[in-house]
Parts: C-alpha cells; structure tokens; sequence
C-alpha cells in the first residue's frame, strides 16, 4: 500500500515537473531557431579541410567515428558483448552442430514456389546493393556502417525465410564463416584506429592524420561488416528449430 | 509553413501512441508485435519530417525488418498468447 | 500555435515513455515486457530528435551539399549532435533485444515458462 502510494506520488511529480518544463521554462530547448554552439562547430567544422576537420559532408558520420570517436568505438564493444552473451547462452559444441544439421537434414524438406523465390532473389539482390552504396558512400551521404548493416541484415533473413536456413547453410553460410567474417570486420576497425599511431605517430583514433577520408571509409566498412555478421550469426543460431534443440538438451541429460 | 511539419509530427506521434496502447493491451502476442511495427513505421515517417535521414536508414531496418523477425522467432519458440490476471 | 503543437507532441511522447514503462511493470509475459521497452526507446529516442530540430522554412538534415552556400548551410541546418547518439542508441538497442530475447527462449526451455508470477513461484518453492 505504502509502496503503491510512492509510485504514485512519484508519477505526480514527473507530471508536474513535465509540465513545468515544457510550457513554462521550456529547459529543453525545444523550437529555438538558433544553434546550439558544440552544434556549431561541428556543422563549420566537418567540411572545412583546415583546422579539426574531418574531410566528409556529411556531418553525423563525422561526428560519429571522428568527434566522438570513442563513444562509437566502445558501443561496437558493447554490440559485440550483446552478441557474445546471446550466443554463449544459446552455444553448441562441435558435435552437437553436427547432429543438430543431421536432424534438420532429416526433416521433411518443404519449398516455397517458384514466384515467391524469384521474386525474393531479385529483391535480395536490390538490397544488398542499397546497403553496400549506404555503408561504402557512408561518409557523403546519410548512411555509415551502422545502418548499411542492419539493411544487410534485412536481405539476409529475407533468404531465411524464402529459403531454408539448411539450404543456405550448405551453400557455405555456416556459424564459422559467418564469425570470421564479424571477427574480420572488428580487425578492421582496431587496425584503423590503431594506424595513426603506428604510422604517424599520433594518438588513438586521431583518423585526421590519415590521408584524406581513408580513416572514415574503413570504419565505415568496418562497421557495415560488424554488424551485417554480428546479427547474422545470431539469427542462425536461433533460426534452429525447436525440436532439435529440445533433442540435443536431452541427450546432454542424459550423458 | 513549419507549423505543417509540425502538424504532420502531432498526428504521426498520436497514431504512435494510439498503436502502443493497443499493443500493450493486446493478448495476442503476435498481434501485439503487428501493431507495434505500425507504430514503428509511423515513427519512421516522423523522423523523417525532424530531417535526420541517417537515423530513418537504421530505423526502418532495424525497428520493422530484423526486431518484427527476433520477436516472432522468440514467440514461435515460446507461447503465444499471454495468460492475463 | 507552434508552442502548442511542441507541447502537445512532447506530453505526448513523455506519456507514451510512462506508458512504456507502465506495460514493462505489470505485463506478466517477458515478450510483452520486451515489447513494451521497445514501445518506451522508441518515444525517448524521439524526444531526443524533437530537442534537435529548428523551426526554420526550409529545414536541412546535416549533410553539406554543393548547392547551398556555407552560411546558408549554417542556418538552415538541423542540430547534428543527438542524431548521431540516437543513430548508435538504435542498434545497441537491437543487441539488447537480442540478449534479452535469448534470455526469455533459454528460461522457457529450462522451466517451460515465460511468465513472471510462475517464476515468483518457483523463486518461493525453492526458498522453502
């Protein structure tokens, strides 16, 4: 009771503080038509070539992997962590995979007809080349790593779904590749931080000394395959259906 | 002239909390995942009115494409109706 | 009118957070719970957007193009700051999900439940 009575209480007070804010002192800063002074320099700066510039039009992506650099770096880790912890609650050791595979080849294989499967490798084939041209041209136009990939990622639970994911596992899209690729795509990115240090002498993540936009083109795709891998390797370790996980439980029991 | 993008942003935002009401009183589960992708899409358009393109591209994929197939994966694999009090 | 409209959209997306957080609180299924965060990032994540933008006619995203001059640019130009942190804030979210999805199928497998008054239950069922 006394508990219910706080919350509620609590509740109250946001709304009035709520209210305050908005109408009266507008501390958010809502529907001004100045800009604020960090906005400022970033705007003047991305696309100055002199000074702290970082050589791309488009001012999120610089603000992204240049001005904040850090923050952008340490989110990756914190995806990778996500995916890591996903994937050792649902993992499956050597033998384990393999009999899981036998099951699933066992089971009665159904198939999609023909329209649904051309029309999905068309579209297939459409999105892949959108997300690459976001993810590659990330620095001139609205796109980057992030967004690339996760349009990636789209196409590739699109074949799921068309497809079966047994089908696409024998065309060679099993867990490892799809690992070594999201452990490629990580490479990149440390080895693009860590250049200007080993090249110039300079500190981590001072992409400014690197020629050009080479910096931000690199952890562009860096990211784009970081993220395209990362979620695919969870969707095709979920994507194994129920019973085979159910029977492989059971025989770790009962070993 | 910018009160019509703001107009556009006053309905976007009330079909957006129109549908999240009905989502979380839905006891359908794959229901309540329907009408929060349409609210998701309104979203989309809404970012697109406050000019942030770059925000729209990750959004759309990510909040209609790959979160609508993680939940029906996670129901398909659970239950699917939610037992109410 | 304009501070009006602002106001209504921005109680708006502060009830629908509270709504949010209201469905994460006495919602029983985990589903629904991750749901309804999402419902609640989703309306934060706008808020955060609306704070950016400027009321000016015409309104450009933050992205240099030949066409306009710099200081047009420089006035024309949306707040670049909170897209870039809402841009990161949306994929980490989807990691998130993920764990959190993860979590929710492996209890079901090891209890057959995804509800939380069942795991209160248990919880008590273990304690005596």
């Amino acid at each position: 009771m006394k508990r219910d009575a706080l919350v509620a209480a609590s509740f109250l007070i946001a709304f009035i503080f709520i209210a305050y804010v908005v109408t009266v002192k507008n501390i958010l800063g809502l529907g001004g038509e100045e800009l604020r002074p960090l906005s400022e320099f970033y705007l003047s700066h991305a696309f100055a070539h002199e000074g702290l510039t970082s050589h791309s039009p488009e001012v999120v992506t610089a603000i992204v992997w240049n001005y904040r650099g850090f923050d952008t770096l340490f989110e990756t880790f914190v995806f990778f962590l996500a995916i890591m912890g996903a994937l050792s609650i649902l993992r499956l050791d050597r033998e384990q995979l393999e009999h899981a595979r036998e099951l699933e080849g066992s089971m009665p294989h159904r198939q999609m007809d023909l329209i649904v499967k051309a029309t999905t490798k068309l579209v297939v084939v459409m999105i892949i080349a959108i997300s690459a041209s976001i993810a590659l041209h990330g620095h001139l136009t609205p796109g980057g790593g992030f967004q690339g990939g996760s349009a990636m990622a789209v196409a590739a639970l699109l074949l799921f779904a068309a497809f079966s994911k047994f089908t696409l596992e024998r065309r060679g899209l099993t867990l490892k590749h799809t690992i070594s690729a999201y452990a490629a795509g990580l490479a990149l990115i440390l080895a693009t931080i860590l250049a200007p240090v080993v090249l110039y002498g300079g500190k981590v993540l001072e992409i400014n000394l690197l020629p050009g936009e080479t910096g931000l083109f690199n952890l562009d795709v860096g990211e784009y395959t970081a993220v395209t891998f990362g979620f695919l390797t969870v969707f095709l370790i979920l994507g194994i259906p129920e019973w085979v996980f159910k029977n492989i439980l059971r025989r770790e029991l009962n070993d | 002239m910018i009160e019509l993008h703001l107009l556009i942003l006053v309905i976007v935002v009330s079909f957006g909390f129109v549908f999240s009401y009905l989502a979380m009183k839905e006891h359908d589960l794959l229901k309540a995942l329907a009408l929060s992708s349409v609210q998701s899409t309104f979203f989309a358009l809404g970012f697109y009115i406050l000019a942030a393109p770059d925000i729209v591209l990750a959004y759309l994929a990510i909040a209609v494409g790959a979160y609508t197939a993680l939940v029906i994966l996670a129901i398909s694999k659970t239950e699917r109706y939610e037992v109410g009090e | 009118m304009i501070s009006f409209l602002l106001a209504y959209i921005s109680i708006t997306l502060f009830a629908m957070m509270l709504l949010g957080i209201y469905g994460v609180a006495t919602r029983s299924n985990l589903i629904k719970k991750i749901i309804m965060l999402n419902v609640m990032g989703d309306a934060i994540n706008m808020l955060f957007i609306l704070i950016g933008y400027r009321l000016v006619f015409p309104v450009f995203p933050p992205i240099y193009e030949r066409h306009i001059t710099f200081e047009e640019f420089l006035n024309r130009s949306v707040d670049p700051v909170p897209q870039a942190l809402v841009l990161t804030a949306v994929v980490i979210g989807m990691a998130m999900n993920i764990l959190l999805t993860t979590y929710a199928i492996q209890f079901y497998r090891l209890h057959g439940t995804v509800d939380v008054r069942d795991m209160a239950e248990m919880l008590r069922g273990d304690e005596e």
